[in-house]
């Protein structure tokens, strides 16, 4: 472990993980406020800061239900942002999507990458005043998030050297030890897989991570999305403000004045407030509020005249919702054929988008240079590659089809799909070139329409169907859908959030799994190779060679990533929209 | 003999609420389980494997058959029990509603106030001078206010009081960096109150002049009010005192029966301002498949709206004695 503590942007991880153990050896502890990645930059620079005050976040709605606040058993939408007010990961990641220390102050790794051995800070304290121990941690994991947690038990879980016990059995995770501080001897918390393990101090944060207090749970059934808190129970973490009260429109912080970063965090009070996206602009020029997570690109120029308001536009955002890139999921399969039969490769394959023509033919009679325009409103820009361009390992070359329309009709042609004349659904053998096509409301919406319309010019119908989040992950659940509009967050590695969507034991019927129905023995291999890579080169070799591989399948379109734009009151400083900790830090003069 | 009718009155309509709430029951769990996907696929959104999504569903009942769900809510509903929410935390639905609804009665109530005073003011207004300028004006301003959908207004009343002239906030029940007390408390929660209740009352107050006019305008050519005049009674006199309460009766007609149409304004009101009512709950609810927090919620209304009718008939006896003894 001599490498040198240093800094690169987006450093690769397993590079990183040793990186990291030195300086968490060196207990480099505050992230540094301005390093931050191209494309995303910290709010404000560190000046002197002032205590108190209170600072009052805009959310779309819904928030979090009442009693759900628990991001290791839930990770609906809005739940990160809680989070990074109640909770801390192990490790968390700063600016430049490196990892620092948070509850862990210093990582260990053994036998290749295989074992790693986390050293957890001393006199930390939960909101109830009970002192964190190593069995919190093993606990959180074993009985929250290795059973709950969408990204954390499908990466992490079955990566571990022993299976952990699934519910509703007794919680027990054999492959994570807890051994107690004793005398000078600080507590430790091992993790052991049955192979070199590299994204791991990704996946540690408060979003994919948070620690619970065990005790909180003696004597009642272990968390679950239905029951994140016990009947009465106030959620409880180790963060930097406590929870106050929650009502239909708002959620209410306090600082927690035993944090270990003390003197941070600087404000008193957060408020998170609930308001339609329409009225959200209007709510921060009229100075109601002081911090937005979203702004439609038809709100920014007037916000950007307001000499009060500084606009800021990043990738990367709290967690899970970073690096998004919306797609467009072809079902390869029959609609209705079973997870299961599609995963034993038992399905008869989809009559019009199981073959890759019609795919290809797809690809290239989308006009998508001026999706980023006219659907996002700027707000993001054209997908170049199947893993975000903001991850190291994106791979621009591999050939997405570009426009072309004479192209897209010509493929058409020799799949077999012959024109019925102007205005009409091509035709085989009587039956039309038509599916549907499933998204959400919103940008979603208006990305369907635009791909619709550029089908019809070429003899492809899509029909659209409207639907919402139950709705969509209904579909999903039984495949029942022909193609579906899909975001796909890819957080900070591939590993978190690419991999779910390609391998075939991720065709389960989850929602953000492989609802494709891909299934490529080598991408399999490729991507179980690339996890148990420890060198950052050979690793994205491993991730090109995938990428090239999807691309010429085609079981996705990767149309646009988009990009958060974030408006805040000039007053306050030292925001971190990075990570969903984002106010651990912050103040406001005024 | 008059108090038994009028108790024997109330009772039959109390028995008739069974049937009715019943079968809107019975529609309203349907629709739900019509609906694609169930409170799993809207917990699902945070993931988790197919294992603990069956856990999942069997932890909150849904593998069971339906007729079993609907006959196990409706026993915990016989004894009082609306069950608790599959998606909010397991919050018991009693608790979710109630939490909730003080908020959306005082922007109801508020809105419920000012647009049948102020209608039958506004009505008895324009009925003095019918077919003038001001009754054209006020007619029309009325009819094409009763057009407006109210999110529209809503966002307008934003962009002018809010915005543009800065009197009012442009959301929310009460100022959030602020932590007011007392006196305080209460006018921070008016000044938030006016945007929305104005705004929710203007449908209901373009309805409640018209029908104020039209009875007022009825009851003016009537001979009881021709005698008053011819006794040398004022014109205002007249109007207020023999004209009027005749006239309410159409009035109380309209506002009772409308309750219905004003909670469902009310749940957009309550979304574009961001107030903390039962308006928000009912979209969480249906969005997520929350089926209890949705059927309570719809126990609430339909009860309150057959009450509110009941309400009608008995405030119209006690207006017109008539009809009592009918």
């Amino acid at each position: 472990m001599a490498l040198s503590c240093f800094h690169r942007r987006t450093a690769s991880l397993a590079l990183l993980a040793l990186a990291a153990a030195a300086c968490g050896g060196n207990d480099t502890d505050t992230p540094e406020a301005g390093a931050t990645p191209s494309g995303s930059s910290s709010a404000g620079a560190s000046g002197n800061p002032v205590k108190g005050g209170t600072f009052v976040i805009g959310s779309s709605p819904p928030l979090p239900a009442q009693g759900t606040l628990n991001p290791a058993v839930n990770t609906q939408g809005g739940m990160q942002q809680a989070a990074g007010m109640l909770f801390n990961g192990l490790v968390e990641i700063d600016g430049n999507a490196e990892p620092v220390p948070a509850l862990a102050t210093k990582w260990d790794i053994a036998d290749a990458g295989a074992t790693w051995v986390f050293t957890l800070r001393d006199k930390v304290k939960f909101h109830n005043g009970a002192a964190l121990t190593a069995a919190d941690v093993k606990w959180t994991y074993e009985a929250a998030l290795l059973r709950n947690h969408a990204r954390t038990q499908s990466s992490i879980g079955p990566a571990l050297a022993t299976p952990c016990a699934a519910a509703p059995a007794p919680p027990s995770c054999p492959s994570i030890e807890a051994t107690e501080a004793s005398g000078s001897t600080p507590a430790t918390v091992t993790f052991r897989f049955a192979k070199p393990y590299g994204p791991l101090l990704q996946q540690l944060t408060h979003t994919e991570g948070a620690i619970l207090p065990k005790a909180v749970w003696d004597g009642q059934p272990p968390p679950t999305a239905a029951q994140p808190w016990p009947a009465g129970q106030d959620p409880v973490g180790t963060g930097p403000f406590t929870f106050d009260s929650q009502n239909a429109s708002e959620i209410v912080y306090k600082r927690n004045a035993d944090y270990f970063r003390s003197p941070e965090p600087y404000l008193d009070r957060v408020v998170t407030r609930a308001i339609e996206p329409a009225a959200q602009a209007q709510a921060l020029t009229a100075g109601e509020i002081d911090w937005l997570w979203g702004v439609s690109g038809q709100d920014v120029p007037a916000l950007e005249r307001n000499p009060d308001v500084t606009i800021n536009r990043g990738t990367q955002s709290a967690g899970g919702s970073t690096n998004c890139v919306q797609k467009l999921a072809f079902n390869l399969f029959e609609r209705g054929t079973p997870p299961p039969a599609v995963r034993g490769g038992q399905g008869k394959p989809h009559p019009v988008l199981g073959d890759l023509k019609v795919r290809q033919a797809i690809a290239s009679a989308l006009k998508t240079d001026v999706y980023a325009q006219q659907v996002l409103q700027g707000n993001g820009e054209l997908a170049t590659s199947p893993i975000s361009s903001q991850i190291e390992f994106a791979h621009t070359e591999a050939p997405i089809p570009a426009f072309d329309q004479e192209a897209s009709k010509k493929l058409l042609d020799q799949a077999g799909w012959m024109s019925a004349g102007e205005g009409k659904p091509r035709t085989r053998n009587g039956q039309p070139l038509s599916f549907d096509m499933f998204h959400f409301a919103g940008t979603e919406g208006t990305l369907a329409t635009k791909m619709s319309q550029d089908l019809a010019l070429v003899g492809v119908e899509a029909k659209l169907q409207q639907v919402d989040g139950a709705g969509k992950n209904a579909l999903y659940k039984e495949r029942q859908f022909d193609s579906i509009v899909v975001s796909n967050c890819q957080a900070t590695d591939p590993e978190i959030g690419v991999r779910r969507f390609y391998a075939t034991a991720a065709i389960t019927g989850a929602p953000f799994t492989n609802g494709a129905g891909y299934s490529n023995p080598e991408v399999d291999r490729l991507f179980t190779a690339a996890v148990q890579e420890i060198e950052p080169a050979a690793r994205g070799k491993l991730y090109g060679d995938i990428q090239k591989q999807i691309a010429a399948d085609l079981p996705y379109l990767w149309l646009l990533e988009t990009t958060s734009t974030r408006a805040y009151t000039k007053d306050c400083k030292q925001l971190r929209p990075y990570t969903g900790l984002f106010l651990e830090a912050a103040y406001c003069e005024r | 003999m008059a108090g038994s009718g009028v108790l024997g009155f109330v009772l039959r309509r109390l028995l008739s609420v069974v049937p009715t709430v019943s079968a809107i029951l019975i529609v309203t769990f349907a629709m739900i389980q019509l609906a694609p996907g169930d409170a799993v696929d809207a917990l699902a959104g945070a993931g988790g494997d197919e294992a603990t999504n069956d856990y999942l569903r069997a932890y909150l009942q849904l593998d069971q058959p339906v007729w079993r769900q609907f006959a196990s809510y409706v026993v915990n509903l016989a004894q009082g029990d609306l069950g608790v929410s599959f998606v909010q935390g397991g919050t018991p639905v009693t608790d979710l509603i109630l939490d909730r609804l003080p908020a959306t009665l005082l922007l109801m109530g508020t809105a419920l106030v000012l647009s049948s005073v102020g209608g039958v003011l506004l009505g008895a207004l324009i009925a003095r001078w019918p077919y003038g300028r001001l009754d054209a004006s006020v007619s029309s301003a009325s009819l094409v206010s009763d057009a407006l959908p109210g999110f529209w207004l809503a966002q307008l009343a934003v962009l002018a009081f809010a915005i543009s002239a800065g009197w009012f906030p442009v959301q929310g029940m009460t100022d959030a960096r602020e932590q007011y007390t007392g006196l305080a408390a209460y006018a921070d929660v008016a000044r938030h109150l006016v945007l929305p209740a104005l705004v929710l009352a203007t449908s209901e107050l373009a309805l409640v002049t018209r029908v104020a006019r039209a009875g007022l305008l009825a009851e003016r050519s009537r001979e009881y009010v021709r005698s008053a005049r011819a006794k040398g009674m004022r014109e205002r006199r007249t109007i207020l005192v023999h004209a009027l309460p005749n006239a309410l009766l159409p009035v109380a007609t309209v506002v009772g029966t409308r309750l219905g149409f004003l909670f469902a304004g009310a749940v957009v009101i309550e979304t574009v301002f961001g107030w903390p009512g039962l308006g928000t709950l009912l979209l969480t609810a249906s969005q997520s498949r929350d089926r209890p927090v949705l059927l309570g919620l719809v126990l609430l209304v339909s009860l309150s709206v057959v009450l509110a009718n009941l309400l009608t008939d008995l405030v119209y006896g006690w207006i017109d004695p008539r009809v009592r003894s009918r």
